[in-house]
């Protein structure tokens, strides 16, 4: 493993991953959107008043961005984290893919995302020293476990977030600055260079995501993205980090799954969280059973249109972020000041 | 909406204590029984449970403050 000993070799590798992952999806989105419209790969935006068809996934352009990124970045490391990272986001990516293109029952993206964490496994990716914000706590046999629960909370959490439009590019975007700075940090910098690659992904995708949506990312795009945030964050040392920064969207996914109390699609639920008014602003459902979110929480106190409810799932993600950050503080005073 | 910000700001309050419980009572556990592998795996049986209790405390605690936050807000 060539580690950066050469800060000029570092700034290049951050200039060109960075680069490339960022203008590899920004150039190439325009033209997926022509292919899925052509295809008519496209889906109804339910909460615009003409209900415009937007095509959809835009997962495969994603991938395509993280995969030249991250094999760039290998090419100068051969970090074999680096590879755990790309082969987790691979396989999130395929098990997005077939939800994409076939309906699966609710079972199949949390139980085939567990593959998605074999390669961290595998190729040994983690430390056994779980960074505990007050100390560390040495857990040789008990990481394994963790790492195949993480992956899949993480990717389905990104992907229960994607409600309405540029939710989980903008979530992501804003949860992955705590994210960079911990595993600068805590990690090492060619983790911190991958963790650079979904930002500057993740922006992109952002600028075509963003209300009003140009395209879905669709769950191979929201599983890959959550699955690589997650393995960045184990193999960055970042785990609480990471966990703090998403709170908003793991309370959104534990809100719904201990009102719906098992796993489904929300495509299975028959009553709906939230409803549209006439005048095409978001309304909490008053059905008592239909299942609670994060969505629906933020609505009790009133109707708002889907730029205002968006913004207000953004402040509470800056909010989680900055507690994240100063929990970050916490964590260097006791693991890394004390030393 | 401000509620939502106490809700989290509760629920990081709870993280950051059952860190601290975890550093100082369940990281320092080794157990020395066969002086073998064996205690790795006693030890981390010992971590696992310690784990998963916590785990349901933690969705116990979660659902209580779920349910409190939907009793302020009523008609929900």
């Amino acid at each position: 493993m060539i580690v950066f000993d050469n800060n000029f070799i570092f700034l290049i590798s951050i200039i060109l991953s960075s680069t490339v992952s960022f203008f590899s999806v920004y150039l190439l989105m325009p033209k997926a959107i022509k292919y899925l419209i052509s295809k008519g790969q496209v889906v109804d935006d339910y909460h615009k008043p003409e209900k415009p068809r937007i095509p959809r996934p835009a997962g495969p352009v994603l991938i395509i961005g993280v995969t030249i990124s991250l094999l760039l970045l290998y090419l100068f490391t051969l970090n074999l984290e680096i590879i755990a990272i790309l082969f987790t986001t691979i396989i999130a990516f395929f098990v997005g893919y077939i939800d994409d293109k076939k309906v699966m029952p609710g079972w199949f993206k949390p139980a085939a995302l567990i593959a998605a964490a074999m390669p961290i496994i595998l190729l040994h990716a983690y430390d056994t020293n779980l960074n505990l914000i007050f100390g560390h706590a040495f857990i040789p046999l008990l990481y394994i476990p963790l790492i195949l629960i993480a992956i899949p909370i993480v990717g389905n959490t990104i992907n229960s977030i994607d409600v309405l439009n540029g939710v989980a590019s903008g979530y992501l975007l804003i949860a992955c600055i705590p994210l960079i700075i911990s595993v600068y940090i805590f990690g090492n910098m060619e983790i911190l260079v991958a963790a650079l690659s979904l930002f500057f992904v993740t922006l992109a995708l952002y600028k075509y995501h963003k209300f009003p949506s140009k395209i879905f990312p669709g769950d191979s795009g929201t599983l890959m993205l959550g699955a690589m945030y997650g393995a960045i964050a184990i193999i960055g040392k970042s785990e609480l980090i990471a966990v703090i920064a998403l709170l908003p969207a793991i309370f959104n996914s534990f809100l719904f799954l201990s009102s719906v109390k098992k796993v489904v699609e929300h495509r299975e639920i028959n009553s709906r969280p939230t409803f549209l008014t006439k005048d095409f602003k978001l309304t909490a459902s008053k059905d008592q059973k239909a299942p609670i979110t994060l969505l629906r929480l933020i609505l009790v106190d009133g109707s708002l249109t889907e730029k205002e409810s968006t913004n207000k799932i953004f402040k509470l993600a800056i909010f989680s972020a900055l507690l994240a950050l100063i929990t970050i503080a916490i964590q260097y005073y006791f693991v890394i000041g004390r030393i | 909406m401000s509620n939502l910000f106490l809700l989290i700001g509760t629920i990081w309050g709870i993280i950051l204590t059952i860190s601290f419980f975890l550093v100082i009572f369940v990281a320092p556990i080794e157990i020395v029984i066969f002086n073998t592998r064996m205690d790795l795996y006693i030890t981390s049986i010992v971590q696992a449970i310690t784990a998963i209790v916590i785990v349901l405390i933690l969705i116990i605690v979660l659902n209580y403050l779920k349910r409190e936050y939907l009793k302020k807000k009523q008609n929900i």
